[in-house]
Order: structure tokens, then C-alpha cells, then sequence
């Protein structure tokens, strides 16, 4: 079973400028919500394995709207795990109208603050895509 | 306080989740996500389904339901030890995915584990005798394939006595196998 979601030129001009707007920056994959990769560009350093990486998107943005809908009674919008060598943001996103987990992985260089308002931003662009 | 922990595998409409919100007494803790591709059902399992039993004054039971997509399996990595059993379920109707149930079985290896281990055929309230007779000899086979004992039951986990009925046969192998 595989997705057939069509891949916008904006969607791969909004990916690859946030790439190329820091060195820091790692990975960039957006997956839908039922863990599915839609697109994603990881550095020759990290392994490439999309499927799992969507998949574990997929849990970690359930898990965070369980949780945030518990005890916030709200959505989530961002989920971020840090560690010493760097961040990885998990923003809720559409893509195409469908309900979509857009996540980046910064090294420790680039400033979480920084990191996340350039996810957040490319997380609009692409919600603006239909 | 003794905690045992029961996990729920099968693939995509099997009916775990089903199953956990049938038999637990706590509200189950749920990470259902809409379906992009079509699977038969508005909904998929993209975490744990977390469910509760007690069993007696000092011991319960902690459901685990886990997705049977392999990409997911980082979760059944998180489910699979100290196991008090393990619960496989097959739907029944379309053919099952054979290759799936042999690497959840590969996975979780109740066989080397001593975990007891039941098959629940669902989705069969319709079924005759001779489809159900010739799916449980299929699965006979993958089971004799991973050396693997187990009872081939049917079951329907829209209802909770018949969801309940197979913790009994995991309670009674696991007497067994301390006797
Ligand atoms: N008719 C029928 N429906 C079932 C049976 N078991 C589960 N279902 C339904 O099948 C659908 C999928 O079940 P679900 O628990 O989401 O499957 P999961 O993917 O294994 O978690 C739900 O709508 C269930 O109510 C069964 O034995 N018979
Ligand atoms: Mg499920």
C-alpha cells in the first residue's frame, strides 16, 4: 500500500529553501498524519530510511495531540525533542487540505528559537498550498 | 501490586483496537489517525492502544495494542518483553496477509519466550464451517512454521464476553506451563 499525493513545485521550492537557509539544518520530511511520506530530504549523513521516520512522525504527533488535548484541551502544534547534538521540531501541517506532520531535525549550531520559527514558517507555506 | 502485560497484534482491521475498548475498564488510551488510503475504515492505528483489566485485588492487566505495519515496528519493540501473553488476531474474509503475521510472529518469537499465545480469527460471524476450516488449517501451517502452539479461536471483539473468553485460554496455558 503506498500514497500517490501529488508533489507541488512550492512544496519542494519551500523545502529546499529552508534546507539551504542554514547549515544546520538536516532533515526535512513532511508525512501525512497517518504516517505516510510525502517528501522528505535528509543530509548524506543521516540514513535515509522515509518509511520509518514518517511512521514514528505519525505516533509522536498522535501522542502529543492525546496529550495535548488531555490536559490543554487543544490541539497540538509543536512538538520539539532536544538533545545535546541538536532538535527535532514536529509541527502540525496540511498539505493539499490533509492533515499532515511536517518535521526537522537542526543540529546544535542553529538556535532552537531560530529553528523553530523557520519550521513554523515553512509549515504556513505549505498549509497554503491547495 | 502485580502488572501483566497482554499484547495485541494483527494487521489493518483486525479489530485490536476494538478489542481493547470492548475488554478494558479504564477509557482506552487511543492514537487513532484518519486514513489517507483507503483500508476499509475511516481510522488507523498510528501508536499504542493502551487498555486496563483487574484481574483481582493485587493484579491487572495492561492491553497493548500495537500496528501491524512493519514501518511501525519500533513500537513493537517497546511492547514485546515480559510478556504475560500474546494475542494475534487474523481477520477473516479477505486473504490474510500471510507475510505480515510471519514477521510479527518472527518478531515477537512467543515460542522461545514461553509466552502464551492465541490466535483469534475475526470479522467471521458470517463465515461457514468449511471457509473457517480451511483459514484455521492455514494458519496451522504458519504456526507449525514458527513451532509455534497455539489455539485457533474465533472471536468477535465487538463483544465484550467474547473478547473476555480469550484471556481465559491465555490464563489457562499459563497454568500450564507453570504446573
Ligand atoms: N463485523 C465485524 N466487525 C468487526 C469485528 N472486529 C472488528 N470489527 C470492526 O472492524 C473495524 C476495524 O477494527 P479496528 O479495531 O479499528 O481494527 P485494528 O486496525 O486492528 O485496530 C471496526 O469498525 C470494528 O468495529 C468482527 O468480528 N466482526
Ligand atoms: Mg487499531
Amino acid at each position: 500500500m503506498s500514497n500517490n499525493i501529488e508533489i507541488r513545485a512550492e512544496l519542494l521550492d519551500g523545502i529546499k529553501e529552508l534546507c539551504q537557509s542554514d547549515r544546520g539544518i538536516v532533515l526535512v520530511s513532511l508525512c501525512t498524519t497517518d504516517g505516510f511520506s510525502i517528501k522528505s530530504f535528509a543530509s548524506k549523513e543521516l540514513s535515509g530510511e522515509a518509511d520509518k521516520l514518517a511512521a514514528m512522525s505519525s505516533t509522536i504527533s498522535a501522542l502529543s495531540d492525546s496529550s495535548a488535548k488531555q490536559v490543554l484541551a487543544n490541539k497540538f502544534d509543536v512538538t520539539i525533542v532536544e538533545s545535546e547534538a541538536g532538535n527535532i521540531l514536529f509541527v502540525r501541517a496540511t498539505y493539499l487540505k490533509l492533515p499532515c506532520v511536517l518535521t526537522v531535525a537542526a543540529k546544535s549550531g542553529l538556535a532552537l528559537a531560530l529553528a523553530r520559527y523557520k519550521t513554523k514558517t515553512l509549515a504556513k507555506k505549505i498549509g497554503s498550498i491547495v | 501490586m502485580v502488572y501483566r502485560k497482554l499484547a495485541i497484534i494483527g494487521e489493518v482491521g483486525a479489530g485490536k483496537t476494538r478489542l481493547i475498548s470492548s475488554m478494558s475498564e479504564i477509557q482506552p488510551f487511543e492514537t487513532e489517525a484518519e486514513s489517507s488510503i483507503d483500508i476499509g475504515k475511516k481510522y488507523t492505528t498510528v501508536g499504542i492502544d493502551y487498555g486496563r483489566i483487574s484481574l483481582s485485588e493485587d493484579s491487572a492487566l495492561g492491553l497493548y495494542g500495537v500496528p501491524g505495519q512493519e514501518r511501525y515496528s519500533f513500537l513493537w519493540e517497546l511492547v514485546k518483553e515480559s510478556l504475560w501473553g500474546l494475542l494475534v488476531l487474523v481477520k477473516y474474509g479477505e486473504e490474510p496477509n500471510y507475510q505480515n503475521l510471519n514477521k510479527l510472529l518472527t518478531f515477537f518469537e512467543p515460542q522461545n519466550k514461553e509466552v502464551a499465545c492465541v490466535v483469534g480469527v475475526t470479522h467471521c460471524e458470517n463465515a461457514s464451517d468449511q471457509d473457517l476450516t480451511a483459514l484455521n488449517s492455514e494458519i496451522q501451517a504458519i504456526l507449525e512454521h514458527h513451532k509455534l502452539v497455539a489455539p485457533v479461536l474465533y472471536v468477535d471483539p465487538r463483544n465484550k464476553e467474547s473478547a473476555t473468553s480469550l484471556l481465559h485460554v491465555i490464563n489457562s496455558i499459563n497454568g500450564s506451563f507453570s504446573a
